[in-house]
């Protein structure tokens, strides 16, 4: 910096200096030698003064703000930036530096440390020497070969003998330098990817993704349902996803953790039927068409396991079902599907075979055209791509299947419209041809000879940088890959051969305006939307009532470390006129639900205590008082009954209650929205309003003070347990509607009451705050409905 | 009113109208409002103003926002219009029209058939310029 003629100190001395001069017109034109004055000149320079003194204002805002790396958004701040130049954009770079030398801070030097290929030179060099010592003083080889008087060369030999022999042991056919092979099963469960020798130990239990080791960085990631996944990015991200999902980007996942199985066979009928042993509702009579993708639930025994995504498609030689399922129910749903299957139908089970990336808002389909170039564009499924690739939206359930080019080498432009194409005639046309559907692609994505084929001569990184170094004409492409798309309530699912999903992913986020997304954030877009979440917001299924439940007990730890005097005390809390939370208070007590519900038509003197608790012949608490449900569901917390149904609650609509605890309480899942003021939280209490109660709860939605402002202090106190209805599984404050909503599942026989109105109370609090709801058709809510 | 007679007619099942095909340029987002149906009078109006306000230093330089509104929410559009033409705003009107898909799905609700069909539908573009003491 001393080429500039000053040093940094004296340079920041003159900025601060410069920064606080305000210009201002001394002489001034206005006032001419008549002393008349020139208006139009008076106000020119008084303009001028006015511009000036605001933009003094602002510079030396900016001057005081002393480091640049300070001013830089949140997104680009990076850890050692005050030391480190290179984590500071270019364009600031030369700022930085010279803010560097002038404060105390040294500058980090590369002189002195090894790094990169030098150090790992030198790793190997020293754990090779210590290995050569160590073999000297046994004066042996692995494998019982006493070689003291062997030559070098020869031991070398011996060894390389004794490696290849292990190797052939277990060998798999490779067609690639990199160790990309298919690894699917037909009719029973694959085992995971070896993945790469050194991390082989850390991915017994938990299968790593492809892209876990860019994901480890950017998120924090969770070990649940046999994988690691990502949670959320360690970057806040709560309004930017939001905004990114509705407004100016898009946010991307790597969703290969979600299974994927084929049912395949060339027997329509028998697939068809199979396919209607598993699902939930209205049974198919045909095959849907083809590449249609349908969100349903799958049950064994009337159960209820979860939610699965079908897209059938037809070949002449082969009919296929593609089902995917999320991790924690998979191996049931696959096991289920082998089980009731018939000879003429295999299921391959494809978990680590095909990786798969989602990505929505309004830029998802262009950043993909731009990541996936077809390798023949005249092809007309690659035509009908680029038609329609640079929309914002397309209808629920689009597909586009595609044969592209290694990412990594393909040109990747920005796709551009062309101005004479309609879309919607593209579109239009393409219900008619259906030209989207390529069945090679679709062969040779669903085929392990495809998936195989795809791999072969799959490129390394260095390859890649070697191709790319060459001349344009004389570049190998590389085999194509087959990639199929698809529309699913506006966010876009790309299925593709597992080892694929890295280079993909790598071009994808590389585009302005993606964002990374992790389970939360996929909860949040659901969430947002009114839509269920699975398994959290599914609490009548098994994996919903066990994650109900990992949650609860993660609160209740929590709780457990503060000290007394500092945590709710949940037993003595007042909640209207009686004490203590109501359930357990850190889940949604669905057994208590259960039990209050289904005993309650069986009180008849619902006023008075008149005698202590009497059992009937078969030691059964006979329930006529009040007291007696409240004691029932003490036995039960207690387990002092034996006779329960497996799940506290199923999904039904039926209108009555079930005669015994043996059996569930029927629920639906509801959405629910505040009136006026009051959060809503995860767990919330839901109570119908007592009907002495009503008049005064309406009077207060139009209740105002005197100055017309609206009165939110005199609410009536919280009904008692008895008028508990459900809860709420996920509730927070909504960006997409402005202000408080939540999603949970009430009572099925109290709906048909059909009150408008529902009381809401959050955990612990003794506040209760009216609120709306609507039904959400579980089944229907995964279905399309336009934004 | 359109002219009853060139109405298209409606077909069997249950209509799902998709939104009119848009494309999507980041520079717009500070240059452009859409006008719904559900969005408040005085939301709009707010909105037009922060943006003119910011319009100085964008780019690439627009002297003017555009109000988009389509259908039912013309008039509403030409409210803001006229709002802005009376705050001193030269305000631009032009009218075009959009063409949207309507998708109707077959009588049993499954998914597997349905019929698009094009429909046009008038749409109103309004420029509105910064005022001059703003400029």
């Amino acid at each position: 910096m001393k080429k500039q003629g000053f040093d940094s100190k004296k340079y920041k001395q003159i900025k601060r200096r410069q920064a606080r001069q305000i210009k201002s017109q001394t002489h001034d034109p206005a006032l001419n030698k008549d002393g008349i004055l020139n208006t139009a000149e008076f106000l020119k320079s008084r303009k001028f003064e006015i511009g000036e003194l605001e933009k003094a204002q602002l510079n030396s805002k900016f001057a005081s703000s002393t480091r640049a790396f300070q001013s830089l958004p949140r997104t680009l701040r990076r850890r050692t930036a005050s030391h480190n130049v290179k984590r500071i954009p270019k364009r600031l770079r030369k700022r930085a530096l010279r803010e560097m030398q002038s404060s105390d801070t040294p500058a980090s030097s590369k002189r002195g440390k090894l790094r990169g290929r030098e150090l790992y030179r030198a790793r190997t060099v020293s754990s090779l020497l210590r290995l050569a010592t160590r073999l000297q003083l046994h004066k042996q080889l692995p494998g019982n070969t006493t070689l003291g008087r062997l030559r070098m060369r020869q031991r070398i030999k011996e060894l390389n003998k004794q490696l290849k022999s292990s190797r052939d042991a277990d060998s798999i056919d490779f067609n690639n330098t990199i160790g990309s092979y298919d690894i699917s099963s037909v009719n029973s469960l694959a085992s995971p990817p070896r993945g790469k020798v050194k991390y082989t130990k850390r991915q017994l239990e938990f299968t790593w993704l492809n892209t876990h080791v860019w994901h480890a960085k950017r998120a924090h990631m969770i070990k649940r349902w046999g994988w690691q996944i990502p949670l959320q990015p360690t970057q806040k991200c709560f309004r930017s996803s939001h905004r990114a999902f509705n407004l100016d980007g898009a946010v991307v996942w790597d969703k290969s953790f979600i299974g994927t199985c084929i049912i395949q066979g060339d027997n329509e009928a028998s697939i068809v039927e199979l396919v209607n042993q598993v699902i939930v509702g209205k049974k198919w009579t045909k095959l849907k068409s083809d590449g249609l993708s349908i969100n349903t639930m799958v049950e064994s025994d009337d159960d209820i396991i979860g939610e699965i995504t079908i897209i059938a498609f037809q070949s002449p030689a082969t009919k296929r079902c593609v089902i995917r399922a999320h991790p924690s129910i998979y191996t049931e749903v696959f096991n289920l599907l082998v089980s009731k299957r018939t000879e003429d139908v295999e299921i391959v089970d494809c978990r680590y075979a095909l990786g798969s990336i989602e990505i929505t808002g309004p830029v998802a389909l262009s950043s993909l055209a731009t990541v996936l170039k077809p390798v023949d564009p005249s092809s007309a499924n690659a035509q009908i791509f680029k038609e329609l690739c640079c929309q914002t939206h397309l209808p629920d359930k689009t597909m586009f299947t595609l044969m592209v080019q290694d990412p990594r080498l393909a040109n990747r432009t920005k796709p551009s419209q062309r101005s004479n194409a309609d879309p919607l005639d593209s579109l239009i046309r393409m219900k008619a041809t259906r030209e989207n559907l390529d069945q090679f692609t679709i062969e040779a994505l669903l085929t392990s000879k495809g998936r195989m084929e795809s791999y072969k001569d799959q490129k390394s990184l260095k390859q890649v940088q070697v191709e790319l170094n060459k001349p344009v004409d004389e570049r190998q492409p590389g085999k194509p890959i087959p990639v199929m798309l698809f529309n699913n309530d506006g966010v876009w699912t790309v299925l593709v051969p597992w080892f694929w999903t890295l280079p993909i992913w790598h071009a994808l986020v590389h585009i302005a305006h993606v964002k990374l997304g992790g389970l939360k954030q996929t909860h949040q877009l659901k969430f947002e939307s009114g839509k269920l979440f699975f398994p959290v917001d599914f609490p009548f299924t098994q994996v919903g009532e066990l994650e109900n439940k990992l949650n609860a007990d993660v609160k209740r730890e929590k709780w457990a470390k503060k000290p007394k005097g500092k945590r709710v005390n949940y037993d003595s809390i007042k909640i209207g006129n009686s004490r203590g939370e109501v359930g357990d208070p850190f889940g949604c007590d669905w057994r208590y639900l259960q039990v209050l519900r289904i005993a309650l038509p069986h009180v008849t003197n619902n006023r008075s205590i008149s005698r202590t608790s009497v059992w009937n012949e078969q030691f059964q608490r006979k329930i006529e008082e009040l007291h007696d449900v409240y004691n029932l569901i003490e036995d039960v917390k207690q387990s002092k009954v034996n006779k329960l149904s497996k799940l506290p609650i199923r999904l039904s609509s039926a209108v009555e209650y079930p005669s015994t605890i043996e059996s569930p309480l029927p629920v639906t899942t509801i959405n629910v929205t505040t009136l006026s003021r009051g959060s809503i939280g995860d767990n919330a209490r839901l109570y119908s309003i007592p009907t002495e109660d009503l008049s005064e709860w309406l009077s207060t939605i139009d209740s105002k003070h005197t100055n017309g402002r609206k009165n939110h202090e005199s609410y009536p106190q919280c009904p008692s347990p008895q008028h508990l209805v459900g809860f709420i599984t996920s509730g927070t404050y909504n960006l997409h509607e402005g202000h408080a909503t939540g999603v949970g599942c009430v009572d099925s026989v109290w709906t048909t009451r059909s009150e408008r109105f529902l009381l809401l109370r959050n955990v612990g609090v003794d506040v209760v705050r009216l609120v709306t709801w609507e039904a959400v058709d579980a089944l229907k809510a995964m279905r399309p409905t336009r934004r | 009113m359109a002219d009853a007679s060139r109405k298209k007619p409606r077909l069997q099942g249950k209509l799902v109208k998709h939104a009119a095909p848009s494309q999507f340029k980041y520079s717009n987002l500070q240059t452009t409002v859409r006008i719904q149906h559900k969005t408040p009078y005085i939301s709009a109006i707010k909105r037009v103003d922060t943006m003119m306000k910011a319009l100085k230093g964008r780019q690439p330089k627009k002297s003017y926002i555009t109000v988009l509104g389509m259908g039912a929410t013309i008039e509403k559009t030409m409210n803001i219009g006229v709002h802005f033409q009376a705050q001193g705003c030269r305000v631009e009107v032009f009218t075009k029209s959009v063409e949207v898909l309507d998708e109707f799905l077959d009588q049993d609700d499954s998914d597997d058939e349905s019929v698009l069909r094009k429909r046009s539908v008038s749409c109103v573009e309004l420029r509105v310029y910064k005022p001059f003491d703003l400029q």
